[in-house]
Protein backbone atom coordinates (compact mmCIF):
# COMPACT_ATOMS: atom_id res chain seq x y z
CA UNK A 1 0.00 0.00 0.00
CA UNK A 2 2.79 2.33 0.54
CA UNK A 3 4.76 1.77 -2.11
CA UNK A 4 1.80 1.81 -4.20
CA UNK A 5 1.39 5.48 -2.75
CA UNK A 6 5.11 6.45 -3.26
CA UNK A 7 4.43 5.48 -6.77
CA UNK A 8 1.72 7.39 -7.46
CA UNK A 9 3.62 10.81 -5.68
CA UNK A 10 6.22 10.13 -7.93
CA UNK A 11 4.22 9.89 -11.10
CA UNK A 12 1.69 12.88 -10.12
CA UNK A 13 5.36 14.65 -9.86
CA UNK A 14 7.02 13.44 -13.28
CA UNK A 15 8.04 16.15 -15.27
CA UNK A 16 8.96 14.86 -18.20
CA UNK A 17 7.45 14.88 -21.69
CA UNK A 18 3.90 13.50 -21.02
CA UNK A 19 3.55 11.87 -24.85
CA UNK A 20 1.02 9.57 -23.64
CA UNK A 21 -1.42 12.47 -23.91
CA UNK A 22 -0.76 13.21 -27.34
CA UNK A 23 -4.07 12.16 -29.59
CA UNK A 24 -3.11 10.52 -33.05
CA UNK A 25 -4.70 9.08 -35.57
CA UNK A 26 -5.66 5.31 -35.03
CA UNK A 27 -1.97 2.79 -35.86
CA UNK A 28 0.43 5.68 -35.53
CA UNK A 29 2.57 6.34 -32.33
CA UNK A 30 4.89 8.94 -30.92
CA UNK A 31 7.95 8.32 -28.84
CA UNK A 32 11.18 10.27 -27.20
CA UNK A 33 13.33 10.15 -30.19
CA UNK A 34 16.24 12.11 -28.12
CA UNK A 35 15.61 14.49 -25.18
CA UNK A 36 17.71 17.00 -23.26
CA UNK A 37 17.84 19.26 -26.48
CA UNK A 38 16.80 22.94 -24.71
CA UNK A 39 15.21 24.80 -27.01
CA UNK A 40 14.84 22.53 -29.99
CA UNK A 41 13.96 23.81 -33.30
CA UNK A 42 15.04 23.73 -36.74
CA UNK A 43 15.87 20.16 -37.98
CA UNK A 44 18.05 18.75 -41.04
CA UNK A 45 19.49 15.56 -41.84
CA UNK A 46 23.11 14.73 -42.49
CA UNK A 47 23.40 12.00 -45.26
CA UNK A 48 24.73 9.58 -42.73
CA UNK A 49 21.39 9.90 -40.68
CA UNK A 50 22.76 12.38 -38.24
CA UNK A 51 19.37 14.57 -37.42
CA UNK A 52 21.22 17.98 -36.58
CA UNK A 53 18.98 20.08 -34.12
CA UNK A 54 19.82 24.11 -34.53
CA UNK A 55 18.73 26.18 -31.11
CA UNK A 56 17.36 29.73 -30.57
CA UNK A 57 19.94 30.80 -28.15
CA UNK A 58 23.66 29.84 -28.42
CA UNK A 59 24.05 25.87 -29.24
CA UNK A 60 23.54 23.97 -31.93
CA UNK A 61 23.11 19.36 -31.50
CA UNK A 62 23.66 16.22 -33.30
CA UNK A 63 21.71 13.44 -32.31
CA UNK A 64 23.19 10.34 -33.64
CA UNK A 65 21.09 8.24 -35.88
CA UNK A 66 18.53 6.24 -34.62
CA UNK A 67 18.27 8.31 -32.03
CA UNK A 68 19.77 8.65 -28.51
CA UNK A 69 22.20 11.11 -26.85
CA UNK A 70 22.52 14.13 -28.41
CA UNK A 71 25.91 16.19 -28.76
CA UNK A 72 26.59 19.67 -28.75
CA UNK A 73 28.16 20.43 -31.76
CA UNK A 74 28.47 24.41 -31.56
CA UNK A 75 28.03 26.85 -28.66
CA UNK A 76 28.06 30.62 -28.17
CA UNK A 77 26.86 31.29 -31.34
CA UNK A 78 23.88 33.85 -31.93
CA UNK A 79 20.31 32.34 -31.72
CA UNK A 80 21.22 29.75 -34.06
CA UNK A 81 18.04 28.69 -35.13
CA UNK A 82 18.28 27.37 -38.96
CA UNK A 83 20.10 24.26 -40.26
CA UNK A 84 20.42 22.58 -43.32
CA UNK A 85 23.01 19.79 -44.98
CA UNK A 86 24.35 19.60 -48.27
CA UNK A 87 27.86 17.98 -49.85
CA UNK A 88 28.93 17.08 -46.11
CA UNK A 89 28.63 20.32 -44.81
CA UNK A 90 26.36 21.53 -41.86
CA UNK A 91 25.16 25.09 -42.49
CA UNK A 92 23.84 26.99 -39.52
CA UNK A 93 22.02 30.47 -39.54
CA UNK A 94 22.59 33.01 -36.79
CA UNK A 95 20.68 36.43 -37.09
CA UNK A 96 23.27 37.78 -38.84
CA UNK A 97 25.35 35.34 -40.19
CA UNK A 98 25.19 32.02 -42.39
CA UNK A 99 28.40 29.58 -41.10
CA UNK A 100 29.29 25.95 -42.65
CA UNK A 101 30.98 23.47 -40.92
CA UNK A 102 32.57 21.05 -43.50
CA UNK A 103 32.81 17.59 -42.62
CA UNK A 104 30.62 17.87 -40.09
CA UNK A 105 29.60 13.78 -39.82
CA UNK A 106 32.61 12.46 -39.39
CA UNK A 107 33.62 14.82 -36.42
CA UNK A 108 30.80 15.16 -34.32
CA UNK A 109 32.98 14.95 -31.20
CA UNK A 110 35.11 17.25 -32.62
CA UNK A 111 33.53 19.76 -35.02
CA UNK A 112 35.97 21.85 -37.09
CA UNK A 113 35.78 26.07 -36.77
CA UNK A 114 32.85 27.25 -39.08
CA UNK A 115 33.33 29.13 -42.23
CA UNK A 116 31.18 32.05 -42.65
CA UNK A 117 29.46 31.87 -45.95
CA UNK A 118 27.69 35.35 -46.01
CA UNK A 119 27.17 37.91 -43.03
CA UNK A 120 25.07 40.04 -44.42
CA UNK A 121 21.76 39.74 -42.86
CA UNK A 122 20.36 42.20 -40.83
CA UNK A 123 20.99 42.60 -37.03
CA UNK A 124 17.38 42.76 -35.75
CA UNK A 125 16.31 40.48 -32.97
CA UNK A 126 12.66 40.97 -33.77
CA UNK A 127 11.88 38.21 -36.56
CA UNK A 128 15.70 37.72 -36.42
CA UNK A 129 15.68 33.88 -36.42
CA UNK A 130 16.64 32.36 -39.84
CA UNK A 131 15.20 29.45 -41.47
CA UNK A 132 17.25 27.42 -44.28
CA UNK A 133 16.91 25.17 -46.36
CA UNK A 134 18.41 24.02 -49.69
CA UNK A 135 15.65 23.70 -52.60
CA UNK A 136 15.57 21.36 -55.88
CA UNK A 137 17.77 23.68 -57.83
CA UNK A 138 21.01 23.76 -55.42
CA UNK A 139 20.34 27.33 -54.12
CA UNK A 140 20.26 28.26 -50.14
CA UNK A 141 16.72 29.46 -49.57
CA UNK A 142 17.04 32.31 -46.49
CA UNK A 143 13.23 34.10 -45.11
CA UNK A 144 14.15 37.54 -43.67
CA UNK A 145 11.25 38.65 -41.88
CA UNK A 146 9.48 42.19 -41.25
CA UNK A 147 12.14 43.53 -38.48
CA UNK A 148 8.22 44.37 -36.56
CA UNK A 149 4.74 43.60 -35.87
CA UNK A 150 3.10 45.52 -38.91
CA UNK A 151 5.41 48.20 -40.82
CA UNK A 152 6.13 48.64 -44.15
CA UNK A 153 9.97 48.39 -44.08
CA UNK A 154 12.83 48.39 -46.85
CA UNK A 155 13.11 45.88 -49.70
CA UNK A 156 15.47 43.19 -47.66
CA UNK A 157 12.50 42.45 -45.29
CA UNK A 158 9.76 40.37 -45.48
CA UNK A 159 11.13 38.34 -48.36
CA UNK A 160 12.04 34.90 -49.01
CA UNK A 161 15.94 34.99 -50.72
CA UNK A 162 18.23 32.52 -51.88
CA UNK A 163 21.87 32.26 -52.75
CA UNK A 164 24.22 30.19 -54.43
CA UNK A 165 26.71 29.00 -51.33
CA UNK A 166 29.46 29.07 -53.38
CA UNK A 167 28.48 32.37 -54.76
CA UNK A 168 26.93 34.19 -51.78
CA UNK A 169 25.00 37.06 -52.98
CA UNK A 170 21.29 37.00 -52.36
CA UNK A 171 18.89 37.00 -54.40
CA UNK A 172 14.63 38.10 -53.78
CA UNK A 173 12.50 34.80 -54.24
CA UNK A 174 9.43 36.32 -53.10
CA UNK A 175 7.40 39.27 -51.13
CA UNK A 176 4.98 40.27 -49.00
CA UNK A 177 6.12 37.33 -46.40
CA UNK A 178 6.13 38.51 -42.92
CA UNK A 179 7.61 35.58 -41.38
CA UNK A 180 8.30 32.14 -42.47
CA UNK A 181 10.04 29.44 -40.16
CA UNK A 182 9.14 26.69 -42.30
CA UNK A 183 8.81 26.01 -46.12
CA UNK A 184 9.37 22.78 -48.34
CA UNK A 185 9.32 22.07 -51.80
CA UNK A 186 6.85 19.69 -53.63
CA UNK A 187 8.29 16.63 -54.27
CA UNK A 188 7.02 16.43 -58.17
CA UNK A 189 6.41 19.45 -59.00
CA UNK A 190 9.76 20.71 -57.23
CA UNK A 191 7.64 23.99 -56.30
CA UNK A 192 8.05 26.16 -53.31
CA UNK A 193 5.20 25.83 -50.55
CA UNK A 194 6.45 27.74 -47.41
CA UNK A 195 4.08 28.89 -43.91
CA UNK A 196 3.73 32.29 -42.64
CA UNK A 197 2.56 33.53 -39.60
CA UNK A 198 0.19 36.52 -39.62
CA UNK A 199 0.50 39.85 -37.66
CA UNK A 200 -0.49 40.52 -34.40
CA UNK A 201 -3.46 42.68 -32.25
CA UNK A 202 -6.10 42.41 -34.71
CA UNK A 203 -7.97 40.22 -32.70
CA UNK A 204 -8.15 36.42 -31.48
CA UNK A 205 -9.66 35.71 -34.81
CA UNK A 206 -8.15 37.48 -37.38
CA UNK A 207 -5.69 37.59 -39.20
CA UNK A 208 -5.18 33.70 -40.27
CA UNK A 209 -1.60 32.04 -40.50
CA UNK A 210 -1.06 31.42 -44.19
CA UNK A 211 0.17 28.10 -46.29
CA UNK A 212 1.75 29.09 -49.26
CA UNK A 213 2.61 28.53 -52.50
CA UNK A 214 4.93 29.48 -54.90
CA UNK A 215 5.38 28.51 -58.24
CA UNK A 216 7.47 31.04 -59.79
CA UNK A 217 10.03 33.75 -58.30
CA UNK A 218 8.74 37.51 -58.16
CA UNK A 219 5.23 36.80 -56.32
CA UNK A 220 3.74 39.17 -53.69
CA UNK A 221 2.35 37.62 -50.71
CA UNK A 222 0.31 40.64 -49.31
CA UNK A 223 2.36 41.52 -46.33
CA UNK A 224 1.59 44.52 -44.73
CA UNK A 225 -0.73 45.68 -47.02
CA UNK A 226 -3.12 42.62 -46.62
CA UNK A 227 -3.61 39.53 -44.59
CA UNK A 228 -4.83 35.85 -45.56
CA UNK A 229 -5.60 36.65 -49.10
CA UNK A 230 -8.84 38.89 -48.02
CA UNK A 231 -8.33 41.22 -45.10
CA UNK A 232 -6.56 44.55 -45.84
CA UNK A 233 -4.75 45.82 -42.98
CA UNK A 234 -6.39 48.36 -41.30
CA UNK A 235 -3.21 50.60 -40.93
CA UNK A 236 -1.80 49.97 -44.40
CA UNK A 237 -4.05 48.11 -46.43
CA UNK A 238 -5.60 51.75 -47.40
CA UNK A 239 -5.78 52.05 -51.02
CA UNK A 240 -4.60 49.17 -51.55
CA UNK A 241 -6.97 45.61 -52.61
CA UNK A 242 -5.97 42.11 -51.97
CA UNK A 243 -6.12 41.00 -55.57
CA UNK A 244 -2.87 42.85 -56.01
CA UNK A 245 -1.41 39.87 -54.41
CA UNK A 246 -1.29 35.79 -54.30
CA UNK A 247 -3.81 34.68 -51.94
CA UNK A 248 -2.98 31.62 -49.40
CA UNK A 249 -3.28 28.20 -50.60
CA UNK A 250 -5.11 27.31 -47.28
CA UNK A 251 -5.91 30.08 -43.95
CA UNK A 252 -4.22 28.17 -41.34
CA UNK A 253 -5.80 29.13 -37.32
CA UNK A 254 -5.34 32.64 -36.42
CA UNK A 255 -2.65 32.51 -34.23
CA UNK A 256 -1.36 29.51 -34.14
CA UNK A 257 2.19 30.34 -34.86
CA UNK A 258 2.72 27.79 -37.92
CA UNK A 259 6.41 27.13 -37.58
CA UNK A 260 7.94 24.06 -39.40
CA UNK A 261 6.08 22.15 -42.73
CA UNK A 262 7.26 19.19 -44.71
CA UNK A 263 6.19 17.57 -47.58
CA UNK A 264 5.58 13.57 -46.59
CA UNK A 265 7.97 11.66 -48.98
CA UNK A 266 8.37 8.60 -46.75
CA UNK A 267 6.68 4.95 -47.37
CA UNK A 268 6.20 4.42 -43.62
CA UNK A 269 2.87 6.48 -43.18
CA UNK A 270 -0.68 5.13 -45.18
CA UNK A 271 -1.11 6.52 -48.93
CA UNK A 272 -3.36 8.95 -47.85
CA UNK A 273 -0.53 11.10 -46.35
CA UNK A 274 1.85 10.84 -49.25
CA UNK A 275 2.74 14.06 -50.61
CA UNK A 276 0.64 15.58 -47.61
CA UNK A 277 2.43 18.46 -45.98
CA UNK A 278 2.61 18.44 -41.82
CA UNK A 279 2.67 21.52 -40.21
CA UNK A 280 4.31 22.23 -36.67
CA UNK A 281 1.92 24.64 -34.78
CA UNK A 282 4.01 25.83 -32.07
CA UNK A 283 0.66 28.30 -30.64
CA UNK A 284 -0.05 31.32 -29.84
CA UNK A 285 1.44 33.78 -27.15
CA UNK A 286 -1.92 36.53 -27.87
CA UNK A 287 -4.53 34.65 -28.44
CA UNK A 288 -7.88 33.89 -25.90
CA UNK A 289 -7.99 30.55 -25.61
CA UNK A 290 -4.82 29.53 -26.62
CA UNK A 291 -4.49 27.73 -29.89
CA UNK A 292 -1.77 25.83 -31.86
CA UNK A 293 0.09 23.62 -29.90
CA UNK A 294 -0.32 20.56 -32.11
CA UNK A 295 0.95 19.10 -35.43
CA UNK A 296 -1.37 19.67 -38.42
CA UNK A 297 -1.69 18.27 -41.72
CA UNK A 298 -2.88 19.61 -45.28
CA UNK A 299 -3.68 17.03 -47.97
CA UNK A 300 -3.40 18.63 -51.69
CA UNK A 301 -5.87 17.75 -54.49
CA UNK A 302 -4.86 18.70 -57.92
CA UNK A 303 -2.64 21.13 -56.52
CA UNK A 304 -4.66 22.55 -54.57
CA UNK A 305 -5.50 22.24 -50.66
CA UNK A 306 -8.16 20.05 -50.19
CA UNK A 307 -8.35 19.52 -46.21
CA UNK A 308 -6.59 21.19 -42.99
CA UNK A 309 -6.97 18.67 -40.29
CA UNK A 310 -5.30 18.20 -36.87
CA UNK A 311 -3.29 15.47 -36.86
CA UNK A 312 -1.65 15.19 -33.28
CA UNK A 313 -2.30 17.23 -30.59
CA UNK A 314 -2.15 16.94 -26.56
CA UNK A 315 0.37 19.54 -25.86
CA UNK A 316 -2.36 21.99 -24.79
CA UNK A 317 -4.79 21.00 -22.45
CA UNK A 318 -7.22 23.40 -20.27
CA UNK A 319 -5.37 25.96 -21.84
CA UNK A 320 -1.71 24.95 -20.28
CA UNK A 321 1.04 23.27 -22.27
CA UNK A 322 3.60 21.52 -21.89
CA UNK A 323 5.30 21.33 -25.15
CA UNK A 324 5.46 22.84 -28.31
CA UNK A 325 6.13 21.72 -31.96
CA UNK A 326 8.60 23.96 -33.91
CA UNK A 327 9.87 22.28 -36.86
CA UNK A 328 9.43 18.44 -38.58
CA UNK A 329 11.45 16.25 -40.82
CA UNK A 330 10.93 12.63 -42.46
CA UNK A 331 13.51 10.47 -41.33
CA UNK A 332 15.08 8.01 -43.32
CA UNK A 333 12.89 5.20 -42.11
CA UNK A 334 9.45 6.89 -43.14
CA UNK A 335 8.91 8.13 -39.34
CA UNK A 336 8.46 11.74 -38.49
CA UNK A 337 10.75 13.48 -36.35
CA UNK A 338 9.67 16.39 -33.99
CA UNK A 339 11.29 19.43 -32.42
CA UNK A 340 9.82 21.22 -29.42
CA UNK A 341 11.60 23.54 -27.58
CA UNK A 342 9.45 23.83 -25.19
CA UNK A 343 10.15 20.78 -23.95
CA UNK A 344 13.55 20.32 -25.26
CA UNK A 345 13.08 17.19 -26.98
CA UNK A 346 12.84 15.47 -30.47
CA UNK A 347 9.51 12.99 -30.80
CA UNK A 348 9.40 10.41 -33.08
CA UNK A 349 5.80 9.71 -35.01
CA UNK A 350 5.72 6.52 -36.62
CA UNK A 351 3.01 4.27 -38.24
CA UNK A 352 2.44 0.47 -36.93
CA UNK A 353 -0.54 -0.28 -38.49
CA UNK A 354 -3.90 -1.07 -37.35
CA UNK B 1 9.92 69.07 -25.50
CA UNK B 2 8.99 65.36 -25.36
CA UNK B 3 11.27 64.43 -22.39
CA UNK B 4 10.86 61.45 -20.68
CA UNK B 5 9.02 63.23 -17.75
CA UNK B 6 6.25 64.37 -20.37
CA UNK B 7 6.36 60.49 -21.61
CA UNK B 8 5.95 59.36 -18.31
CA UNK B 9 2.78 61.88 -17.90
CA UNK B 10 1.53 60.52 -20.71
CA UNK B 11 1.44 57.33 -20.13
CA UNK B 12 0.28 57.50 -16.68
CA UNK B 13 -2.43 59.85 -18.11
CA UNK B 14 -3.58 57.10 -20.72
CA UNK B 15 -5.75 54.58 -18.70
CA UNK B 16 -7.69 57.65 -17.27
CA UNK B 17 -8.07 59.48 -20.64
CA UNK B 18 -8.61 55.63 -22.75
CA UNK B 19 -10.67 54.60 -19.56
CA UNK B 20 -12.71 51.17 -20.33
CA UNK B 21 -11.39 51.34 -24.04
CA UNK B 22 -8.14 50.77 -23.12
CA UNK B 23 -8.30 48.24 -20.56
CA UNK B 24 -10.56 46.81 -23.03
CA UNK B 25 -7.89 46.53 -25.81
CA UNK B 26 -5.77 45.56 -23.74
CA UNK B 27 -7.15 42.36 -22.61
CA UNK B 28 -8.40 41.81 -25.90
CA UNK B 29 -5.78 42.46 -28.59
CA UNK B 30 -2.80 41.21 -26.30
CA UNK B 31 -5.09 38.75 -24.55
CA UNK B 32 -3.83 39.26 -21.15
CA UNK B 33 -0.04 38.53 -21.94
CA UNK B 34 1.85 40.31 -19.21
CA UNK B 35 3.34 43.54 -19.46
CA UNK B 36 6.62 41.44 -18.48
CA UNK B 37 6.63 39.87 -22.13
CA UNK B 38 4.73 42.88 -23.90
CA UNK B 39 7.34 45.58 -22.75
CA UNK B 40 10.50 43.95 -23.92
CA UNK B 41 8.58 43.23 -27.29
CA UNK B 42 7.99 47.20 -27.66
CA UNK B 43 10.87 47.96 -27.36
CA UNK B 44 12.33 45.35 -29.41
CA UNK B 45 10.12 46.84 -32.19
CA UNK B 46 10.74 50.26 -31.70
CA UNK B 47 14.92 49.60 -32.90
CA UNK B 48 14.12 49.50 -36.58
CA UNK B 49 11.96 51.95 -36.67
CA UNK B 50 14.40 54.68 -34.02
CA UNK B 51 16.83 53.35 -36.64
CA UNK B 52 15.14 54.47 -40.00
CA UNK B 53 13.85 58.09 -38.65
CA UNK B 54 17.48 58.66 -37.86
CA UNK B 55 18.42 57.49 -40.77
CA UNK B 56 16.39 60.20 -42.94
CA UNK B 57 17.55 62.61 -40.13
CA UNK B 58 21.05 62.08 -41.01
CA UNK B 59 20.53 61.54 -44.95
CA UNK B 60 18.04 65.21 -44.71
CA UNK B 61 21.27 66.97 -42.75
CA UNK B 62 23.53 65.64 -45.53
CA UNK B 63 21.45 66.76 -48.10
CA UNK B 64 21.33 70.42 -46.39
CA UNK B 65 25.18 70.98 -46.43
CA UNK B 66 26.56 72.88 -49.27
CA UNK B 67 30.04 71.39 -49.15
CA UNK B 68 28.63 67.57 -49.71
CA UNK B 69 26.02 68.57 -52.89
CA UNK B 70 26.11 65.82 -55.21
CA UNK B 71 28.10 63.53 -52.71
CA UNK B 72 26.54 59.70 -53.37
CA UNK B 73 27.09 58.76 -49.47
CA UNK B 74 24.76 55.91 -48.34
CA UNK B 75 23.56 55.88 -44.79
CA UNK B 76 22.92 53.38 -42.24
CA UNK B 77 21.89 52.77 -38.84
CA UNK B 78 21.82 50.17 -36.20
CA UNK B 79 20.45 50.84 -32.98
CA UNK B 80 21.24 54.70 -33.16
CA UNK B 81 25.01 53.73 -34.10
CA UNK B 82 25.27 55.43 -38.06
CA UNK B 83 27.66 53.80 -40.48
CA UNK B 84 28.25 56.14 -44.21
CA UNK B 85 29.60 54.47 -46.95
CA UNK B 86 30.47 57.10 -49.58
CA UNK B 87 30.25 56.18 -53.22
CA UNK B 88 32.41 57.83 -54.95
CA UNK B 89 32.53 61.14 -52.23
CA UNK B 90 36.00 62.24 -51.97
CA UNK B 91 38.04 61.49 -48.96
CA UNK B 92 37.57 65.25 -47.32
CA UNK B 93 33.83 64.92 -48.30
CA UNK B 94 33.80 61.90 -46.20
CA UNK B 95 35.30 63.38 -43.32
CA UNK B 96 32.48 66.49 -43.64
CA UNK B 97 29.81 64.27 -44.07
CA UNK B 98 31.30 62.35 -40.90
CA UNK B 99 30.99 65.19 -39.06
CA UNK B 100 27.80 66.47 -40.07
CA UNK B 101 26.41 62.83 -38.99
CA UNK B 102 27.83 62.74 -35.53
CA UNK B 103 26.04 66.61 -35.23
CA UNK B 104 22.57 64.88 -35.50
CA UNK B 105 20.71 64.68 -32.32
CA UNK B 106 20.25 61.23 -31.31
CA UNK B 107 23.66 59.63 -33.26
CA UNK B 108 25.28 57.71 -30.82
CA UNK B 109 28.04 57.08 -33.14
CA UNK B 110 29.25 57.53 -36.80
CA UNK B 111 31.32 55.66 -38.42
CA UNK B 112 33.08 55.23 -42.21
CA UNK B 113 31.91 51.69 -43.41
Amino acid sequence: MRRLLILLLLGGCASGPRVDEIKLPPGFRISIYAEGIPEARSLALGDRGTLFVGGKEKDVYAVPPGGGRPVRIAAGLQEPHGVAFRDGALYVGERSRILRYDGIEERLSNPPQPVVVSADLPPYKHHGLRTLRFGPDGLLYVPVGAPCNICEPEEKYAVITRLDVRNPMREVFARGVRNTVGFDWHPRTKELWFTDNGRDLLGHEAPPDELNHAPRAGMHFGYPYCHGGDLLDPQYGQRRSCSEFAAPAQKLGAHVAALGMRFYTGAQFPAEYRDAIFIAEHGSWNRRPKSGYRITVVKLRDGKAASYEPFAEGWLRNDKFWGRPVDLIVAPDGSLLVSDDHAGVIYRVSYAGQ
Amino acid sequence: MRSLAMRLALLLALPLLGGCDLVRFYVNETSGVPPTKLVPLFFQEREYAEDQRLIAKVRGALAAEPGLRGADIAVDAYKMQVSLQGRGASPDQMAKALAVARDVPGVKSAEIR
